[in-house]
């Protein structure tokens, strides 16, 4: 297990633009453009973006049964993902609990800064995870292995429920402050994601 | 064993804590996914033998097998009971103890409780309450003293508030000595924010006997936080950590990075070089090999003692702030008299106008926030701590509690997240009564008023009396007079025209001879005269320039802020006059603006000549553009030129908001264009209501109908019901808002009381809907007829119809315009 923490990435306006709904060439505005400035200077300031990572070896059983590091998972979509790939890199990011005091702080005074800075912090997340997965495949990957796109709890038929899985194979709690809110599969802090991505030789 | 520390001190030896428990557990017959703490029921011979190795190795303090031993990881009828869990591993360590003993007379061995974090995440980051967390700690704690151990450790703690949260547990039901240890990120943090000069305010506040860090990683990577802590603290200091980084085989089996003898030579090194690291020992990837490593290593050098520290800090969950290393201000702006709009909102339960306040301060740069909610006719002690609670969830500021009452006191300092400012105690000893016992339990910054039985002494030396006889109370009760912050006190000067001259002098000769922090309430000193902010802003300076630490003061007047920035800067506390420059560069001075002004003003003015009252195509325009700034100051205009509110309303916000909501409808508009309009509007139509008349106003008549918002049980997103509500309430509905991860009942009790017809139900997650749909049938079965519209991100029309609603409202605008169609407009 191990963990990275802060690394250079950049955040792209473009797809903060698309999480607020502008598509298809329409872009916003001065007054919505500056607001995501704040945001995304803001999110610079506070979040502590950190990501837990294990490689292990992945098996297929029948009907969609994909098991790893000692975990049965039972999705057919993602059977179908890791098709082909050895071993998987499973992994937890987060932005850290300080972007959740400012995403209350402004969900209780300015909802439309709210809601940018969900945008601006849902482009940061994957932006992040972009830069530290390319990171990881520069330092794990052996010439000739290649990665599969990620895949989430959540995508297609694998389970939500599976976070928990996924957090405990990561013990994530203490790598990475990240947990779940009781039961529920709800992660805390908000902007984390939990995936798995397949290691496969190409040709 | 608190003699066996002190002696320890005295002696500058080391005391050592035992190493890792798990991968010898492992080693021993413990599979993959089994809970740990169930080898003290299973082969309590093993873990006897772990302790006994640790023992002989060397270690002074070995922990119990029970860093997950709580009623969560253990519950009411589980296969294991958390008593047989927590007797056996006690049991275990005593009989690895006792025998050790027997065969190595005079030896000194203690058994700790071990406590490690719940694995939830306590509100409002989580959804674990602060006193069920308490409760949690607190059971295993009467079972592990009950059970006979030496002392208890708190460790890898992760967040201050579940760490406050074990502490007093711990303390609160033992009188042992109690040692505390928390895991720290790469980057000299807890993954919750806070550093080690907050941890060990916090810590301090709370009197363990010892602090400190494990876990997480290596002793290298240890250094800085081990620095940060010696130079912040005064106590004893642990140094637990890994033995190095995790590394994993590719059969999954994972080893540390370093080994026995690297690892001692290092932690040795770290206790050499700070002083107060007084216990030592290991975690992760640690075995007796290490501990008897480091024995070796650490009985070739002498420890370092805790040094005391002189300095005032308050913390929060997230910061320190000192007070002795150059001034702060206080944000007074949290305290009702004389605000009418903040009475109203605490006595309407308005949390929101309250964070904004909050909010605005420290955007404006207060460095810790007074929160004072005192009124006579409300349940102070209930609202002064949820106002405590919510104002933590969204600032990272330390607090400043501001109460007159005891009860509302000892309620808010037990759920604040650090070490507060406590305002005040005075030298009545009824009150020193009072605040003194709070104090030593919680720990704070003491506000210190130099008044008592006779009032406030008219001489400099009178008050310095005062203040010598609180100083020798507080220390009756343990409480350092670092943490007493005399007040003073401002008297008014129209009054008495000595007052700033004795109030300075006292400030000074504090600061002088006493070397402690001062507080001061700055602008009591123009009561009663023209132009308070000239006075204000001046004598604010010269308490400055006598030493003043502390002003509480309005960080949103400007000449205050000029006034301590200019302090800054010739004190030499503003290097290259950096702070300075980049506030001030390119504005205008105020005297300029004021001649400015009525010019201005003049100009707007003049169509109201042609009959228009205030420029209400410009208000609609500043709003459809959402320039909040300009529309907030169109609408004063307009009001100030004698336009009817109504008229204001209807002419210019109304038709501005349905302009950008058709807009977004016809997809010419998006979201945070309409939601930005919408805030701009909500800036206006607040302006609007404080100048209507309070009772009866048309504002009130003028709401179309009353609607409940909630987010569903186990659901704590809030942005979506957030901004459904602020379009609701810009086109005149009045919304109830019961917040995030509301339970049934709730929502069917209020939909009962308050007689709603229609009820909106948010959910983001596909594992929430669930709960939309227990809600909607609880509606459904008690029989008051409202209806349900639902939104969220993972809702479909389809969806809806499925769970049952009313209504499936795809964005907030629909919501609007459901709610119109149900409101028959």
């Amino acid at each position: 297990m191990k963990v990275i923490g802060e690394i250079p990435f950049e955040i792209r306006r473009r797809e903060i633009y698309r999480y607020l709904g502008y598509k298809n060439g329409a872009l916003p505005d001065e007054n919505v453009k500056a607001l995501a400035e704040e945001c995304v200077a803001e999110i610079r300031k506070e979040a502590v973006p950190r990501l837990v990572y294990r490689i292990d070896p992945v098996s297929f059983e029948e009907q969609g049964k994909v098991i790893f590091a000692g975990t049965k998972v039972h999705s057919e979509f993602l059977s179908r993902n890791l098709a082909g790939c050895s071993r998987v890199i499973i992994f937890a990011a987060t932005l850290s609990s300080g972007i959740d005091v400012l995403l209350r702080k402004y969900s209780a005074i300015d909802v439309a800064k709210a809601m940018t800075l969900q945008a601006a912090a849902a482009e940061t997340i994957e932006s992040y995870i972009d830069a530290a997965v390319a990171l990881i495949k520069e330092r794990e990957l052996t010439g000739g292995e290649k990665l599969k796109p990620r895949f989430s709890p959540g995508f297609g038929d694998w389970s939500i429920e599976d976070q928990r899985k996924v957090l405990a194979l990561l013990n994530a709690g203490k790598t990475i402050g990240v947990t779940t809110a009781g039961e529920s599969s709800m992660m805390l802090p908000s902007k984390t994601v939990t995936a798995v991505a397949g290691v496969y030789k190409s040709k | 064993m608190r003699d066996f520390i002190r002696e320890s001190i005295e002696n500058r030896t080391f005391i050592l804590y035992d190493g890792g428990m798990g991968t010898l557990l492992q080693e021993n017959g413990l599979a993959a996914g089994e809970l740990p703490e169930t080898m003290a029921v299973r082969r309590p011979e093993v873990l006897s033998g772990i302790h006994r190795q640790y023992l002989e190795a060397g270690a002074n303090i070995i922990l119990t097998d029970t860093f997950g031993a709580n009623r969560l990881k253990f519950p009411e009828g589980g296969e294991y009971s958390l008593e047989e869990i927590v007797n056996s591993a006690v049991r275990a360590a005593i009989s690895a103890r006792d025998s050790f003993i027997k065969e190595n007379p005079g030896a000194k061995a203690y058994i700790s409780l071990d406590i490690g974090p719940t694995g939830r995440l306590l509100k409002p980051m989580g959804d674990l309450g602060f006193e069920e967390a308490v409760d949690f700690f607190a059971e295993t704690v009467r079972l592990g003293r009950d059970a006979g151990v030496d002392c208890i450790t708190i460790e890898t703690m992760g967040d201050t508030y579940e760490l406050k949260a074990a502490v007093l547990a711990a303390k609160e039901n033992s009188e042992l000595p109690v040692f505390a240890t928390a895991i720290f990120g790469e980057n000299g943090k807890l993954l919750t924010g806070a550093d080690p000069a907050a941890v060990a305010a916090l810590l301090e506040g709370l009197r363990v006997d010892a602090l400190g860090v494990n876990c997480g990683f290596g002793p290298d990577l240890m250094r800085p936080v081990i620095e940060a802590f010696s130079e912040a603290s005064s106590l004893p200091l642990i140094l637990n950590p890994n033995a190095g980084l995790p590394e994993e085989s590719t059969d999954g089996k994972v080893s540390y990075s370093i080994d026995a003898a690297e690892f001692a030579a290092a932690v040795k090194e770290i206790a050499a070089e700070n002083s107060g690291v007084i216990f030592a020992g290991g975690c992760c990837g640690t075995t007796p090999e290490y501990i008897k490593a480091l024995k070796a290593e650490l009985s070739g050098i002498r420890s370092n003692p805790p040094e005391r520290k002189s300095g005032t800090v308050v913390s929060s969950g997230m910061r320190h702030v000192y007070l002795d290393r150059g001034p702060v201000i206080i944000g007074e702006r949290l305290n009702p008299t004389g605000k009418k709009k903040l009475k109203e909102a605490l006595k309407s339960g308005d949390m929101e106008y309250i964070l904004r306040t909050g909010a605005s301060e420290e955007e404006q740069g207060a460095h810790i926030l007074d929160v004072n909610v005192g009124l006579p006719d409300i349940d102070e002690a209930a609202v002064l701590s949820d106002t405590v609670s919510a104002l933590q969830g969204i600032t990272p500021l330390p607090l400043q509690i501001d109460t007159s009452s005891p009860k509302a006191m000892e309620r808010a300092l037990r759920i604040y997240n650090g070490k507060p400012m406590i305002n005040s105690v005075n030298g009545k000893q009824e009150s020193m009564d009072q605040v003194f016992p709070l104090a030593a339990k919680y720990g704070g910054a003491v506000v210190a008023l130099l008044l008592d039985e006779s009032g406030i002494p008219e001489t400099v030396s009178g008050r310095l009396a005062v203040l010598d006889r609180i100083l020798a109370e507080a220390a009756k009760y343990g409480i350092d007079q670092k943490d007493i912050v005399p007040d003073a006190l401002t008297l008014t000067i129209s009054t008495d025209i000595g007052a700033a001259k004795i109030t300075l002098e006292t400030v000074r000769r504090i600061h002088e001879d006493y070397g402690l922090c001062t507080v001061l309430g700055v602008s009591n000193i123009s009561f009663g005269l023209p132009r308070r902010d000239l006075i204000n802003a001046a004598f604010y300076t010269e308490a400055l320039a006598a030493g003043l630490s502390a002003g509480i003061i309005n960080p949103g007047a400007e000449l205050m802020m000029s006034a301590y920035d200019s302090h800054m800067t010739l004190s030499g506390l503003d290097p290259q006059c950096g702070n300075y420059i980049n506030k001030y560069a390119g504005t205008t001075a105020a005297a300029q603006v004021t001649a400015a002004a009525p010019a201005a003003a003049n100009g707007s003015q003049a169509p109201e000549g042609a009959g228009a009252k205030g420029n209400l195509a410009a208000l609609k325009a500043a709003i459809i553009k959402g320039l909040k700034d300009g529309a907030v100051k169109y609408t004063e205009e307009a009001l100030g030129s004698g336009a009817e509110p109504m008229s204001i309303i209807d002419g210019a916000l109304m038709p501005a908001l349905n302009e950008v909501g058709e807009a977004f409808e016809k997809g010419t508009a998006f979201l945070p264009q309409l939601l930005i309009s919408a805030e701009s509007a909500k800036a206006c139509f607040s302006v609007i209501k404080s100048h209507m008349p309070a009772a009866g106003s048309p504002g009130a008549s003028a709401s179309k109908g009353r609607i409940i918002l909630a987010t569903v049980k186990g659901d704590i997103h809030d942005i979506g019901k957030n901004i459904v509500k602020v379009l609701l309430e810009n086109y005149s509905y009045e919304v109830i808002d019961l917040g995030k991860d509301v339970p049934p009942e709730k929502i069917v009790e209020t939909a009962r009381e308050q007689n709603i017809r229609l009820i909106g139900l948010s959910a983001l997650m596909t594992t929430t809907v669930s709960s939309m749909e227990d809600t909607i049938r609880a509606v459904r079965e008690s029989g008051t007829g409202s209806l349900v519209m639902v939104g969220g991100a993972v809702l479909t029309q389809k969806y809806a119809d499925m769970i049952g609603a009313d209504a499936y409202c795809r964005d907030a605008m629909a919501a609007v315009r459901y709610a119109d169609s149900v409101f028959g407009e």
